[in-house]
């Protein structure tokens, strides 16, 4: 009863909106809005049904990207994160190798990149238009006895046992497979402009979604425990669309708006900056992120600083938190110079908060805070960039979480194979005889890119796992997951049968995904009971999730196998003779 | 079933148009808005919340562009925004 109140008075309240702006005789004309938003909603989803389905069952895998990658190395997750790190040596190696610090801003943070964890350290450029630095730094012979020239950004792996030193450029062509799927799931494989696309997917994305609502609003509730799959296939697929639409809604508009967040952040940053800051960057980020401040070089070099790890201890003391680090990171400005500072940023482990995050500056000659952030301490802006980000990456609530957002992508994928499917089925008739060839032509094609997906994926698993084990570099795997893709949208071009598409992509995937944990057992030797025994949690994990998704996919296959669904077929073969 | 093409316009321009106005006006519209509140409200404040509100907004003012049943409408809805958003900006700098 309280629920029809509520649902009332948004109406009306929404209702009463309308007429203010569009005025009381478009009321009656609800018609017109209804074809006008259910034309936009089927155009807008047509058009990024593909992009969105392949950012959402990549960006499923995604959220346990660390723990595929433990999966792929055969290798046990840290328990905890090394929060002490030795700073002091890991700077001392990159110098005695050749790699000037002088003046320059470095970051270093713990990186676990399977099978091991390392630091991170990123070197920032010279700013050579910098007085202080052209007064005080000879360029010139820092070039000639570097590694890099000091103009040059670039990032490495040290390792925090030997303090062997590896070049970050030569890990991105070994990509784990866990980073690979984060990395497709927003098109990182397409050179600058891949972030791009997958922000203008999520901003149509998110506008799908309101006019899907407007389209449906008055069956919301109705509908919501209709599901007909005995009737036609158009009935079938409206109804799955509907109703999990539904269910998956705020999940569906939390990542619409996080995905524009982070692919189309620059289009709020860009007049932000030039019409409110006057193109001072370094004033918008100290209002925004009052701790990524920027601090400018002074005349003179630093002849004595703080030690770093007594900085780091003094750090950590200061968090007066008794749970687990998840992560610590340090970043070093003006390094060398009479104003560099060391700027520590943690997250800690705690079920009771939501919000993580500890930083503090000291001046790297006094030792002086100058800035501090507890862990209670409220910043508005910082803490609505961390609750964009832990709500798109699940970095709350543990592996529950995770799990409840795997299936709700997945679900989501239903949701937009199935408006897909309407969109076809809706055009089977004698209205669109003219067009089916082309209509059937999409219809394969987005078939399959979106089911090819799923074995092409569980194929990768398998492939990259025998050429881990025999130290083969993992580009191949890639390189065979998409020639696999690729086949199979051809060889569905060529079958033209939307149900044998579906249904063979289901059959390969559920039989490659049944084989992923044998093939683990037999290169590894660490089948699931044994990793059960010895404590692999993450191979346990992977393991019995594919074992699962095969399970179901094969279950629902074999259920399905007799049941014809002659509408469609006949449809086809119909318009295939004439 | 497919929408009914006698409420749709036929019209290639008015549908670039409408096009146009839905990305690029609606973008700009949102962001005017967000920019004058600063002027008013608390800036940090107006900028933390915009990273969410500016793409609810930007969709917002896609789905009144649709609902509009002229393009030159929509136009005015957004280019209006824009204006008195600049006016406000201009005239409190």
């Amino acid at each position: 009863m309280v629920y029809c109140f509520i649902n009332d008075l948004f109406r009306g309240g929404c209702i009463y909106i309308q007429s203010i702006i569009m005025g009381n005789s478009d009321l009656k004309k609800g018609k017109r809005d209804y074809n006008v938003f259910l034309h936009t909603h089927t155009v807008s989803g047509i058009v990024i049904s593909i992009g969105l389905f392949v950012c959402f069952f990549a960006g499923a895998f995604a959220l346990f990207r660390e723990e595929i990658d433990s999966w792929q190395y055969n290798s046990k997750m840290p328990e905890s994160y090394n929060t002490k790190l030795d700073y002091e040596k890991t700077l001392k190696a990159l110098e005695e190798v050749g790699y000037a610090l002088e003046h320059r801003d470095v970051n270093l943070r713990y990186f676990y990149k399977a099978p091991e964890a390392y630091i991170f350290v990123n070197v920032q450029a010279i700013d050579t238009s910098d007085t202080i630095i052209q007064q005080q730094v000879n360029l010139d012979s820092l070039n000639a006895i570097g590694v890099k020239k000091v103009t040059e950004s670039y990032s490495l792996l040290v390792n925090p046992e030997t303090f062997e030193i590896r070049e970050w450029k030569r890990f991105e062509e070994e990509r784990s497979l866990g980073e690979f799927l984060y990395r497709l799931h927003y098109f990182d494989q397409i050179p600058v402009l891949g972030i791009w696309i997958a922000g203008f997917v999520s901003l149509f994305f998110l506008f799908a979604i309101f006019t899907g609502i407007i389209v449906h609003w008055k069956k919301i509730t109705s509908n919501f425990f209709t599901f007909r799959p005995m009737a036609k296939l158009k009935v079938m697929w409206t109804d799955g669309h509907t109703a999990l639409g539904v269910i998956g809604l705020p999940f569906q508009l939390m990542y619409a708006v996080t995905g524009c967040i982070y692919g189309l952040s620059l289009l709020l940053l860009l007049p932000t900056v030039t019409l409110l800051y006057e193109n001072d960057q370094e004033a918008l980020f100290a209002d925004l992120l009052p701790g990524q401040k920027q601090y400018e070089l002074r005349e003179g070099t630093l002849s004595e600083r703080q030690n770093l790890n007594d900085l780091n201890t003094r750090f950590l003391a200061s968090l007066e938190h008794n749970g687990a680090i998840e992560n610590v990171s340090l970043q070093l400005q003006n390094f060398g110079n009479q104003n560099a500072v060391a700027h520590f940023q943690v997250n800690v482990e705690d079920q009771d908060r939501f919000y993580t995050s500890a930083a503090t500056t000291y001046n790297l000659h006094s030792g002086a805070v100058i800035y501090s952030k507890k862990l209670d301490d409220f910043y508005y802006a910082e803490r609505a960039f961390t609750t964009a980000g832990k709500l798109h990456f699940a970095t709350y609530g543990g592996y529950f979480v995770r799990l409840i957002y795997f299936i709700l992508a997945m679900i989501t994928c239903y949701v937009i194979i199935s408006g897909v499917m309407i969109w076809l089925n809706a055009r089977q008739g004698k209205k669109y005889a003219h067009k089916q060839g082309f209509i059937r032509n999409v219809g394969t094609i987005y078939l399959g890119i979106c089911m090819g997906l799923f074995p092409a994926t569980a194929l990768a698993f398998i492939v990259l796992k025998v050429l881990t084990v025999n130290s083969i570099s993992p580009s191949v795997g890639y390189g065979i997951f998409g020639v696999f893709w690729l086949a199979y949208i051809v060889y569905a071009f060529f079958l033209k049968d939307f149900k044998k598409v579906s249904r063979r992509a289901l059959w390969l995937g559920g039989i490659f995904a049944f084989l992923i944990p044998s093939v683990n057992g037999l290169c590894t030797g660490l089948w699931i009971w044994k990793a059960i025994a010895s404590g692999a949690d993450t191979v346990v994990l992977i393991d019995m999730s594919w074992f699962g998704i095969a399970m179901v996919t094969l279950m629902y296959l074999w259920k399905t196998r007799t049941q014809v669904k002659t509408q469609e077929s006949d449809t086809q073969t119909q318009v295939a003779k004439s | 079933m497919p929408a009914n093409k006698k409420y749709l316009m036929t019209s290639r321009w008015s549908r670039a148009s409408k096009l146009i106005a839905s990305i690029l006006g609606a973008y700009l519209a949102s962001i005017s808005f967000h920019l004058t509140l600063t002027l008013f409200l608390d800036r940090v404040a107006v900028l933390g919340t915009s990273i969410f509100t500016s793409f609810l907004l930007w969709v917002g003012f896609m789905l009144l562009i649709y609902k509009a049943r002229k393009p030159w409408i929509a136009w005015c809805i957004v280019l209006s925004t824009i204006c008195l958003g600049a006016v406000a900006f201009i005239f409190n700098r």
